[in-house]
């Protein structure tokens, strides 16, 4: 959304707080402090359908494909509603061909798209949540073996995105896992990219998430609303995919791991010179099992009490106790 | 163009995203009257498309949000104020079902506009929890603290601000701050800086709205020369701003055109009432000596701003005991209102006011 500015009220002496509606203007991309980075859904009061990050890997032997979203969750909250408008597609050209010469292009984007125009995806995995909580998964391109063995996962998680003001923080996540053999049918190179879409606003999808740090700069918003197979023709850059080479490990930009500090490999200034305390790895472990991303900061993944005010009195109550009993034994034994 | 927002409305219940993408994609290309009443046509189109979308899933958290804000669009619009207790109710659905940015920050809006400050820095300052280095949502807490006449406050905030995030909003809100702080020069240069970053974002009415201010800040230092250089340059980028129309005339009324300014209060008053203007007219008009312009503006203005008042808004009340100490009319009543306006806003111009009432009140016989 353009920055804008609706007929003020006169009357209204704080005339300037029309300029500071929700929605009304969106310095975010200007600014690529978070992960607010398309204009159009923050303007629109919609920054649960913002993307923030696309993570692709591989984990004995199954694709794994992370999206994170919403990431002005506040501080503290402990559950999740996910929008039940909300369309959340991860997208998967299994057959586009890429080369690795481009020593510039593999630094970069992990290789080289020839023929961005002929990027098509071959497999997509959508999710929704008619309730809310529950993810509905449906897919296209997929062999029956392959949708009978897609995991899929869907709630609040720590943000892991390794960036200094996303400490602390937590994201809405979805993720998927599928073993690689169904989805890598022809090449073990994929291109993949994710979109988020709610259904009122222009385009055919408001967010698009490739590789890390791209899409989020003002100079590449108009990626947001244009299928990768549109990029280069439109804005003669290369398209904003990730190439994953499944072959080798995946270390960004080939692919993009959960532990990839992708503010320091980038190097954009703009995000660089504004990643204090620097962080060079994320604030909560990863797990080792599915959905790998690390617990919702404030949700404790073992079943320890909480300190809460009664835990020490509990403590010290019990200590008592049973100073109590040993005491009671002793003299009864004497 | 009301007749379309009415046919966009019942489309709608046939094609809810359908008619939404066309709100959305209708370009605001009109100018003046005709921008506005385009404007009211969609704010109208996304009433009725936000309420139908809740009523397919009442638990559409960030919808009720979309729908407060409209209804703050609403409420700027037609200066109803039976719009403003649907905004906060919207939020507050929003906010019962999923806390969100998006909620907070729209509260907060909603309290700045209605001058409920003391409210409006509890939200903000949650949203400012959740994305700090936002400066739209500092400029909000900015905003609520002057309000409440709590300068200083204001400036730490814009002083913790690092320099990488100069852009638009602060440097508005500085230029505020500095206004309170009397020092006008300080502040036009600021407002300049806001709309230089506004020209830069292509975001022409916010660049027309800056330059305003620092040319009204030009004004105040009795520099009006300037400050008709200002406004020459605002009007090169859009000549049917309200905001550029309203300085014009504060200009001409500065100059000694009192008759020029009227005119121009009064082309605006044909476009839109609003009870600012009214006032304002009503002013120029009674120290022209023009009886029977002055009544009826004063009687516009006095029904507007009652219309705030009996709703239960308190946005208007200092500005109503203003219009009644000008009037030399309801001085007891104005003493009242200005009283009850410092219960939630303490700026210069209430304490100002309010003293003003007070002294007139007592030398009353």
């Amino acid at each position: 959304m353009s920055l804008r500015r609706r007929p003020g009220n006169v009357c209204n002496l704080a005339v300037w707080s029309c300029l500071l509606m929700a929605g009304q203007l969106s310095w975010e991309s200007a600014k690529a402090a978070d992960h607010g980075d398309t204009p159009s859904l923050v303007g629109a009061n919609r920054r649960d359908a913002l993307i923030t990050d696309l993570h692709t890997f591989v984990r004995n032997g199954r694709l794994v494909l992370s999206v994170c979203t919403n990431p002005a969750i506040p501080v503290g909250a402990t559950s999740y509603l996910f929008p039940s408008d909300l369309t959340v597609k991860i997208l998967v050209d299994r057959n586009c061909p890429v080369t690795f010469d481009h020593a510039g292009d593999l630094a970069t984007y992990g290789g080289t798209i020839p023929s961005p125009e002929g990027i098509q995806e071959d497999v997509v995995f959508q999710v929704t949540f008619p309730d809310g909580v529950n993810p509905v998964l449906s897919t296209q391109g997929l062999s029956l073996a392959g949708q009978a063995s897609v995991r899929v996962f869907a709630g609040l998680r720590d943000d892991p995105f390794i960036r200094g003001p996303r400490l602390g923080r937590n994201v809405a996540a979805i993720v998927i896992d599928i073993p690689l053999i169904h989805v890598a049918t022809s090449q073990p190179t994929l291109v993949i990219w994710a979109t988020s879409h709610v259904p009122e606003l222009a385009g055919p999808f408001q967010e698009l998430a490739g590789r890390a740090l791209r899409s989020m700069f003002p100079e590449n918003d108009p990626m947001n609303g244009m299928h990768p197979n549109q990029h280069t023709g439109v804005m003669s850059v290369p398209p904003d995919v990730i190439i994953y080479n499944t072959s080798l490990p995946a270390l960004f930009p080939n692919g993009r791991e959960l532990d990839d500090d992708v503010v320091n490999l980038v190097g954009d200034p703009r995000v660089l010179n504004n990643d204090a305390p620097f962080p060079s790895g994320n604030d909560r472990p990863f797990l080792d099992v599915f959905p790998y991303l690390a617990y919702a900061q404030g949700l404790e993944p073992t079943p320890l009490p909480a300190l809460s005010s009664w835990g020490p009195a509990a403590l010290i109550a019990s200590m008592l106790f049973g100073l109590a009993l040993i005491t009671h034994r002793r003299r009864k034994a004497a | 163009m009301a007749e379309s927002a009415v046919a966009m409305a019942k489309a709608s219940r046939r094609h809810p995203p359908l008619i939404a993408l066309v709100c959305l994609l209708i370009a605001p290309a009109c100018l003046g009257h005709e921008a506005r009443v385009h404007s009211r046509a969609i704010t109208d189109a996304k009433i009725v498309f936000y309420q139908r979308k809740l009523e397919a899933d009442p638990r559409l958290y960030p919808v009720y949000v979309q729908l407060a804000a409209a209804y703050l669009d609403k409420a700027r619009e037609t200066h109803d104020p039976a719009y403003l207790p649907k905004a906060r109710e919207a939020v507050q659905e929003s906010l019962a079902i999923q806390p969100s940015l998006d909620a907070y920050q729209a509260m907060s809006a909603i309290c700045n506009y209605s001058h409920r400050f003391e409210e409006a820095v509890t939200w903000a300052r949650r949203a400012a929890e959740t994305s700090p280095q936002d400066t739209s949502i500092i400029a909000a807490l900015v905003e609520a603290h002057l309000g409440l006449g709590q300068t200083a406050e204001a400036e730490q905030l814009l002083s913790a601000l690092p320099a990488s995030l100069e852009d638009f909003y602060s440097a508005a809100s500085r230029g505020h701050v500095l206004k309170a702080r009397g020092r006008l020069h300080e502040a036009g240069e600021s407002f300049l800086k806001a709309a230089e970053f506004a020209r830069k974002e292509k975001a022409t009415d916010l660049a027309v709205w800056a330059q305003v201010q620092a040319s009204k800040t030009l004004l105040e230092m009795g520099q009006p020369e300037r400050s008709a250089k200002l406004l020459e340059g605002a009007a090169a980028l859009d000549p049917t701003s309200t905001d550029l129309k309203l300085q014009q005339a504060e200009l001409l009324q500065a100059t000694d055109k009192a008759e020029d300014a009227l005119r121009i209060y009064e082309a605006i008053l044909v476009e839109m009432s609003d009870a600012e203007v009214h006032a304002r007219a009503f002013r120029l008009a009674k120290r022209l000596g023009e009886t029977e312009r002055a009544k009826g503006h004063f009687e516009a203005a006095e029904r507007e701003y009652q219309r705030a008042v009996e709703a239960g808004e308190f946005y208007t009340l200092g500005a109503l005991a203003r219009l009644y100490l000008d009037a030399d009319l309801h001085l007891d009543r104005a003493l009242d209102l200005s009283k009850r306006c410092l219960e939630y806003q303490r700026d210069a111009l209430s304490e100002q006011t309010f003293q003003s009432i007070q002294r007139k009140y007592q030398n009353t016989p």
